[in-house]
């Protein structure tokens, strides 16, 4: 790609962020406006701003990826996408976490708990994870996307990754949530623009819904191995069908989908979403407009990514390479990328490649947002009990924003492998810390401190020993070897014990240290709206 | 429970499996949403049986987000709401400027 047209087209983009974050900074006048645009947000932003922090570039690019490897079965986590992370997450957390979050005064999931159940300590600690995971995950986004631009357009990586921060951080710092929320939707539209062409392009190319997948599903392994494809491997009963049960194959899908489908749930990026919304009206129908987002996104990735397969087998084009340690390996990122470049005109690149951008900073922002929120709000103002004003509140959190944005920056350009492991361990270990004492607080009034203590931090304490010395991914590369040589548990993500584990502890905590006078006040506060 | 763990009752439900999965096979071929070949796998839209589920269970949830949205827009204007009781802290809501 010319270097000029990125110039060009990346200039575009950035004069476009930085106008929306100036917009935001003069709507932005009290701490909750910067923490929750003002509690004002109509029901399509919710939706575009939930959707474009929900998918990122990850998701788009690598689980594509991931689906040309392991066929059309990951669309189960597509299914999960919508009914669990859409439906199920705004009708059941949703609008409780709005209304407890009202009356609890509080603008972020720590203080929600903290504040529920009358203990800074617990928001010093919630606030700390959040934001010191937060970090490594922001990293790793931009460190994708900028790969990605570096390989299209020949641009150095540090020039990109210094350009995507300042561009970034300027709109976050400046514009608050508001900013953010309103680059969202401007991203949210240049996603779907991305995805619908994409995907209606591949489809036409191969004949339409049926003869494209009836096509993938006639592709042998041989054919397979003849460009290089992992599906020869890992999709053995061909590229539409599901894998056999408790294979290798069976369990990776099994893992994805559990891990990301349910996660979700417990993302404090994502709930902050629910407590920006002007009314219950707005989030009631921010569910339509988030439904069909996160279909024209994560099931056209999904269902896209084999199809690529046929492409490739029936033009000669060999599956994507990388060398990682001097040993060649597939390299499932690249198959988009390779596609778009081989089937698609030029100005449709330059497109799909701001979408990709598009989805990678919105994230970016979000997770910048949370975390800041969190450092300056849960851990300084309220963990170390600070007592700030609203304008002193408000430039903490800026600062907060800024010392973030630099940490990630430096974190970018000398990516460590610890950073790698803390990104790999986010969705898992945020849903087995939070999603226990966030859920049974919304529902069970008996719900305690302690019992939110033991779901914490055994969910939380659970799920680190577990990718550090079980997990198939993480484990290998940090005690040498897995602990369990059973590819049925190494295999497992940690949700499916560490969730139901965490439950236990919250309920068990609860039924035996109740709750003392002053919880159960906040306890009453909490469900006055309700 | 031993009752329902009996041979003959898991010779049964293998039975109604059987029945349902014949049944729905020929509905499927009887109402030409088969686009496979018949003699070598059971597909739909060229997918097999548990991913056409994933994928027609995708678009469904959509259809039930979108049936919500429709239903509190137009059907149920008044959600009923009790007056919001907030921002008791005072610092809360200081302006900055």
């Amino acid at each position: 790609m010319d270097i000029i047209l990125f110039i060009i087209s990346m200039s575009l983009f950035s004069v476009m962020f930085i106008f929306l974050g100036y917009l935001g900074y003069k709507k932005t006048k009290t701490a909750e406006d910067y923490f929750v645009a003002g509690r004002s947000m109509g029901s399509i932003l919710i939706a575009f701003s939930y959707g474009a922090t929900f998918i990122s570039a990850v998701a788009l690019i690598g689980f594509s990826g991931i689906a040309s490897i392991y066929g059309h079965s990951i669309l189960w986590l597509a299914f999960l996408n919508i009914f669990v992370g859409i439906f199920i997450a705004f009708v059941v957390y949703g609008f409780r976490t709005r209304k407890i979050g009202l009356s609890l005064n509080a603008v972020t999931l720590a203080e929600i708990l903290g504040n529920r159940f009358n203990s800074t300590r617990l928001q010093l600690v919630s606030g700390l994870i959040i934001g010191i995971f937060m970090i490594a995950y922001t990293s790793a986004v931009f460190l994708a996307v900028a790969n990605l631009f570096q390989v299209t357009f020949g641009i150095s990586y540090e020039l990109c990754v210094v350009i995507f921060t300042i561009v970034v951080g300027f709109s976050l710092i400046a514009g608050g949530l508001y900013g953010v929320i309103w680059t969202h939707a401007v991203q949210a539209i240049l996603m779907i623009i991305g995805m619908v062409i994409l995907t209606v392009g591949i489809y036409s190319m191969l004949g339409g819904i049926g003869p494209a997948h009836e096509a993938a599903a006639a592709l042998t392994p041989e054919a397979l191995k003849g460009i290089g494809s992992p599906a020869a491997t890992n999709a053995p009963n061909g590229l539409t069908s599901m894998p056999t049960f408790l294979s290798k194959p069976f369990m990776m899908i099994l893992t994805l989908i559990f891990g990301v489908g349910i996660g979700v749930l417990a993302q404090p990026q994502l709930i902050i979403r629910y407590l920006t919304a002007k009314n219950e009206k707005a989030l009631r129908l921010a569910i339509p407009y988030g439904g069909i987002f996160i279909l024209i996104m994560t099931f056209t990735a999904f269902s896209i990514g084999p199809l690529c397969n046929v492409l490739m087998v029936n033009n000669g084009i060999m599956y994507p390479t990388k060398i990682v340690n001097g040993v060649v390996t597939a390299n499932p990122d690249a198959v988009i990328p390779v596609i778009i470049n081989q089937f698609f005109p030029p100005w449709f690149i330059v497109i799909f490649l701001f979408a990709i951008l598009a989805a990678a900073m919105s994230t970016a922002s979000s997770l910048f947002h949370t975390a800041g929120v969190s450092i300056s709000r849960d851990v300084y103002e309220k963990g170390l009990k600070k007592k700030l004003t609203a304008k002193k509140s408000l430039f903490i959190t800026r600062i907060a924003t800024l010392i973030i944005v630099i940490a990630t920056l430096i974190l970018t350009l000398k990516p460590v492998d610890v950073v790698a492991f803390m990104c790999a361990f986010f969705f898992g270990l945020m849903a087995c810390t939070f999603l226990a004492p966030y859920t049974l607080m919304l529902y069970w009034k008996k719900t305690s401190r302690a019992g939110a203590w033991a779901g914490m931090l055994g969910g939380f304490i659970f799920t680190m020993l577990w990718y550090l010395l079980i997990y198939f991914k993480t484990a290998p590369s940090i005690i040498g070897s897995t602990l369990i040589n059973d590819y049925i548990i190494n295999m497992l993500d940690p949700i499916f014990i560490g969730l139901p584990l965490s439950f236990i502890l919250t309920y068990i905590f609860s039924v035996i240290i109740k709750q003392d006078n002053e919880e159960q006040k906040m306890m009453k506060k909490s469900f006055e709206n309700i | 429970m031993n009752k329902i763990l009996r041979y003959n009752n898991f010779e049964k439900i293998k039975k109604f499996i059987n029945k349902i999965k014949v049944t729905s096979l020929e509905f499927i071929k009887n109402n030409d949403i088969y686009f496979g070949e018949y003699e070598n796998m059971s597909l739909i839209l060229g997918m097999d049986m548990l991913v056409f589920i994933a994928w027609i269970g995708t678009i469904l949830a959509t259809i039930l987000c979108v049936i919500y949205g429709i239903y509190y827009r137009f059907f149920k204007k008044t959600i009923k709401e009790k007056p919001l009781k907030v921002k008791d802290e005072k610092s809360q809501n200081e302006e900055v400027e």
